[in-house]
């Protein structure tokens, strides 16, 4: 998981944007929106107000260019803006809930024959906490080191650690309750 | 930096799912998130044409000078360590100003240096004078029978006077007329 630092694929295109090309800006949107979208519509889960989020990130995005200072993969710092944004949002209070104080997991009866495994999958990401939901997505499909997200949540990488064991635990759990077991998940 | 959380003192990985599998379901389940509308792109350009209309039209109130500073603010407080240095170098003023400011050494009481308030060395009494009682009254009082409040109020508006010294059959006549006063509701001789 921890890899050491490798090419940005986005450095190139948010250097041209901070000279204030237009292209490269679009550019860098159709590259990164869908990422970012994603990561927001789990960070928040109201699809009402992810494009306003999104069009507010990608503003500051523009705006802000020039002052990357290659502290962080241009993605990871696109990302700190719209959880930024995002957590205006939703609430700090509502973001830092514990999972033992989460509502508890309910079972919902699902036709594994004729459902949909994506909706299944997207009801158990829904059972989650919003913290648990948030460190399961940066570190496996946003594809973030363990290095990255702790910089992003600015908390220590023991924590980032153990957070992702809970939420992985969280997560089967979940499947679980839903009636989906081991077999039916690939 | 947030402390850090809790570890598990045995990670069983029987009670999570493997990488693989996190990784699948997430997959999958982005595949449902449409990517965005392409007329959230438009409104995007619209709010970078306006934040850049709003940058040209209103030139910024400041001298290049002034902007260069507090770019170089900006960035320099922008680096933990050397934002950490300026809080130390507070620390180290402010212990420097504790350790060598000019404070008196001891505690005094506000009647502390008095010389004008001279107590008599005669018998004390505990008394607690009528809530209606006026300042003047317990003046003129005070004044007839020649003593002085050497304490008090406490904490149930007991006082402590003294008197001049006087035999001890005077001073429980003085306390017999005391105690009919209209003024005292309480005295006891103090020991």
């Amino acid at each position: 998981m921890n890899r050491p630092a490798s090419f940005d694929p986005f450095l190139s295109l948010l250097e041209l944007t901070a000279q204030g090309d237009r292209d490269a800006f679009a550019c860098l949107y159709e590259q990164t929106n869908h990422r970012i979208k994603v990561y927001l519509y789990r960070l928040v889960q109201n699809k009402d107000c992810i494009d306003d989020i999104l069009v507010e990130t990608y503003t500051q995005v523009w705006k802000n260019s020039d002052r990357f200072k290659g502290r962080s993969k241009v993605l990871t710092w696109m990302i700190g803006i719209a959880r930024n944004l995002a957590l205006k949002e939703i609430g700090k209070k509502k973001y830092h809930e514990d999972i033992a104080d989460h509502p508890e997991i309910k079972a919902v009866a699902i036709d594994f024959e004729a459902g949909n495994r994506k909706e299944v999958f997207s009801r158990a990401l829904a059972l989650l906490t919003p913290k648990h939901r948030e460190i399961l997505d940066l570190a496996f499909y946003q594809d973030f080191a363990y290095r990255e997200i702790a910089h992003l949540l600015n908390i220590p990488e023991s924590t980032v650690k153990t957070r992702i064991f809970y939420a992985k635990a969280s997560l089967k759990t979940a499947l679980e309750t839903m009636g989906m077991n081991s077999d039916d998940l690939l | 930096m947030q402390k850090p959380e809790e570890v598990p003192e045995a990670v069983d990985n029987r009670d999570s799912l493997d990488t693989e599998t996190v990784r699948h379901i997430l997959k999958e389940s982005a595949e449902d998130i449409r990517p965005a509308h392409p007329a959230v792109f438009a409104r995007i350009e619209k709010s970078v044409e306006e934040s850049s209309l709003a940058d040209t039209e209103q030139p910024s109130p400041h001298s290049p000078s002034v902007q260069a500073l507090r770019s170089k603010l900006r960035d320099y407080f922008s680096r933990p360590h050397l934002a950490w240095g300026v809080v130390a170098v507070q620390a180290v003023a402010l212990c420097l100003f504790v350790a060598y400011a000019p404070v008196r050494s001891s505690y005094q009481t506000l009647s502390a240096g008095r010389t004008d308030i001279q107590a008599p060395a005669g018998p004390a009494f505990y008394v607690i004078f009528h809530e209606n009682a006026r300042i003047r009254e317990i003046e003129r009082l005070l004044t007839t029978t020649e003593a002085v409040i050497i304490n008090g109020p406490g904490k149930r508006g007991i006082y402590t006077i003294r008197f001049s010294p006087m035999p001890s059959t005077t001073v429980k006549e003085l306390c017999a007329t005391l105690k009919k006063s209209s003024l005292i509701t309480f005295i006891e001789q103090a020991y």
